[in-house]
């Protein structure tokens, strides 16, 4: 992947799929699962995931099954590297501290 | 023949969707997402997922890919530029909603070094359209700029819902996927109304053998396929995915190996799979007889929807070698080696 960029653009989206991984940081979920939990497009998340793996925020494997004895194809898990709980977490504290709007 | 619906159409439309970014993401995206697409319940939410796929492949081609990981970093979510990058693919909607987001960060800027003589009116004038209001205080809450909003309060009508997070998709987003939605699950009455040629057919080159003729077909990769007659089969060739359905009858192929681009083949409900090899495949009702002479072909597994509902289990891929013969019934398949006369045979029917 190159160089990893620990910064990375942040949209709501984007702050969504932290708080997936982030309620349960130690967790590995598939896109699936950030679908079901965040309730996030699939054509929104893909690109957030890759984006966030290339920035070095998470990494990624290859369930180890065998899909013929579990009887279900092998799913991409993703998992918050240690960086990207870090960097997670002082962005979400950012966006709720900082989201006051006057009244 | 009518085919059944089951989701194969959308594992097509993954597949192809995945097939947009380039190597090599595009084949890790495709398990990614045949995976996760099989995870999911509900054929609404397959569909929407399928839909989303191509979305996201056109998200991840090449020059958007290196457009985000070129643009220079931000810290968060509130310092992020207003405009994302320039894409070939922009809908008008969407170049229209960047214009009005620019035009409003303008004058935000223009409101923070203080408005000169002119410009005052052809703010007052510029915000008295709704969306222009909804936009520029969009941005200013972005951009975290309580003293803009209440300058802004002064100059004209905010709504407080405008600067609300909004959940879920907007209403013209949902309508529009419902509308996609219905046009996907009508396919098969289409197919009904129109039953000499599916709506997945029209998508490919159709080739059709009369009776008592043989009919030779050649594709720009090697490929060669032999119809026998009265074999209707529709084939598909792009840069990055070769393949073809079955739709009646039998058929040879001889596959060229080529790494990159495995031959897809759909008959009968089924898919099967290779990267080179010699095979003969008969449809015969709801039965399939493969007969692979030279290399390897792999019998994909049914979806699990479709696999639970004939087979009562999940039926795994089966690899079928050179020597083999394969039967597909509804009631169940079976992989057996057969004597070469038997397979000399059963492709007796090309020498006419």
């Amino acid at each position: 992947m190159g160089e990893k960029n620990h910064d990375v653009r942040m949209s709501l989206q984007t702050l969504r799929v932290l708080e997936v991984f982030l309620d349960c940081p130690t967790d590995e979920l598939s896109g699936a699962d950030v679908i079901k939990r965040g309730g996030l497009a699939s054509g929104t998340l893909y690109p957030i995931l890759f984006r966030l793996e290339t920035a070095g925020w998470f990494v990624s494997r290859w369930e180890k099954i065998d899909p013929a004895t579990a009887g279900r194809p092998r799913r991409r898990l993703y998992r918050l590297t240690s960086t990207g709980l870090q960097h997670a977490s002082t962005v979400l504290a950012s966006f709720t501290f900082r989201r006051g709007l006057p009244t | 023949m009518t085919p059944k619906w089951s989701p194969g159409p959308i594992a097509w439309i993954v597949l192809r969707a995945a097939s947009l970014v380039p190597a090599p993401v595009c084949y890790r995206l495709e398990e990614e997402w045949l995976a996760d697409l099989w995870a999911l319940d509900g054929l609404l939410q397959r569909i929407r997922f399928g839909l989303g796929c191509v979305w996201a492949a056109l998200q991840m081609r090449g020059d958007r890919i290196t457009a985000i990981q070129s643009k220079p970093a931000h810290r968060n979510f509130f310092e992020e530029l207003p405009l994302k990058p320039r894409s070939r693919l922009r809908i008008a909607f969407f170049k229209l909603r960047d214009r009005r987001r620019e035009q409003a960060s303008t004058w935000l800027a223009r409101l923070h070094r203080g408005l000169r003589a002119d410009e005052g009116a052809q703010l007052q004038a510029w915000l008295k359209r709704r969306s222009h209001r909804k936009c520029i205080a969009r941005v200013a809450a972005e951009k975290d700029g309580p003293e803009d909003l209440t300058i802004l309060a002064d100059i004209c009508e905010l709504k407080r819902e405008w600067l609300e997070t909004r959940h879920g998709r907007s209403p013209i987003v949902n309508a529009a996927a419902v509308l996609i939605g219905i046009g996907i699950t009508s396919l098969p009455v289409l197919d009904v109304i129109f039953p000499q040629k599916s709506f997945v057919e029209s998508l490919g080159t159709a080739y059709t053998s009369d009776r008592h003729t043989l009919r030779h077909v050649g594709l720009p990769d090697g490929t060669q396929i032999v119809l026998n007659h009265q074999t209707r089969i529709t084939v598909w060739y792009y840069d990055k995915f070769r393949g073809a359905a079955l739709v009646r009858g039998e058929a040879s192929f001889t596959v060229p190996h080529t790494a990159l681009q495995p031959f897809v083949l759909d008959a009968g409900g089924r898919h099967f799979g290779t990267s080179g090899a010699t095979f003969n495949l008969r449809l015969t009702g709801p039965a399939i007889e493969l007969t692979v002479l030279d290399g390897v072909v792999v019998v994909a597994a049914p979806l699990a929807i479709e696999s639970r509902k004939v087979y009562g289990e999940f039926v795994p891929p089966t690899l079928v070698t050179a020597g083999q013969t394969m039967h597909i019934k509804p009631d169940g398949q079976s992989a057996q080696s057969s004597a070469q006369p038997e397979v000399q045979a059963r492709i007796a029917w090309q020498r006419g």
